[in-house]
């Protein structure tokens, strides 16, 4: 992706686009697979150090 | 700074959300390891999950921050605001790991699927408070 381009916004209502993720175990795991367990809280952080 | 600030209150915000029913899913930029070792010094009841390339950032519609979100004015109040506060668990501030350009956000998502609170951080220290998560955890839509 440039750096002009934006990624599109999620609004309230919309579907969730169905993410993979890896566990700190390396495992992966969609947001549909954590989903069969309840709502989520979702967060994304920053980078850290 | 920002990002051990916000785990750390994440971690204690954590059982008032579990009690609302929901489940708090921490994304970062860093290899399995990295974020093993980042998140259980941290936050070790919260269950964080990686992704290097950013790519579920760029899905949900995560941008790489402007000069303005990175540096600006907004950015240096709300650190002072961490520091003064007693808040240090943002210190001391290591070896980025991730863009550090890419900009956090906060989401809740329903167990069908779809989103009913989404939270595009203005600037790179700007999350929703506790008061704002919570009611979104415990909406009826959820």
């Amino acid at each position: 992706m440039s750096e002009t381009e934006r990624p599109p916004r999620l609004h309230i209502g919309d579907l969730a686009p169905n993410i993979t993720l890896a566990r700190t175990t390396g495992e992966k795991v969609t947001l549909s697979d954590l989903l069969r367990q309840g709502p989520i809280l979702l967060v994304f952080l920053r980078h850290f150090g | 700074m920002f990002c051990r600030s916000e785990l750390a209150r994440l971690a204690k915000l954590n059982p008032q959300i579990e009690a609302a029913g929901a489940q708090t899913v921490v994304v970062t930029m860093g290899k399995p390891a990295e974020t093993e070792r980042f998140c259980g010094e941290r936050a070790p009841g919260l269950r964080c999950f990686c992704d290097p390339d950013a790519a579920s950032y760029r899905a949900f519609g995560l941008t790489r921050g402007t000069s303005e979100q990175l540096f600006g004015p907004a950015v240096w109040l709300k650190g002072a605001q961490v520091t003064l506060g007693g808040k240090f668990e943002g210190l001391p501030i290591g070896r980025p790991v991730g863009d550090p350009f890419q900009m956090p956000g906060v989401f809740v998502i329903a167990p069908d699927g779809r989103v009913t609170f989404a939270y595009y951080s203005r600037h790179v220290g700007d999350y929703p408070d506790d008061a704002a998560i919570l009611r979104a955890v415990a909406s009826p839509r959820v």
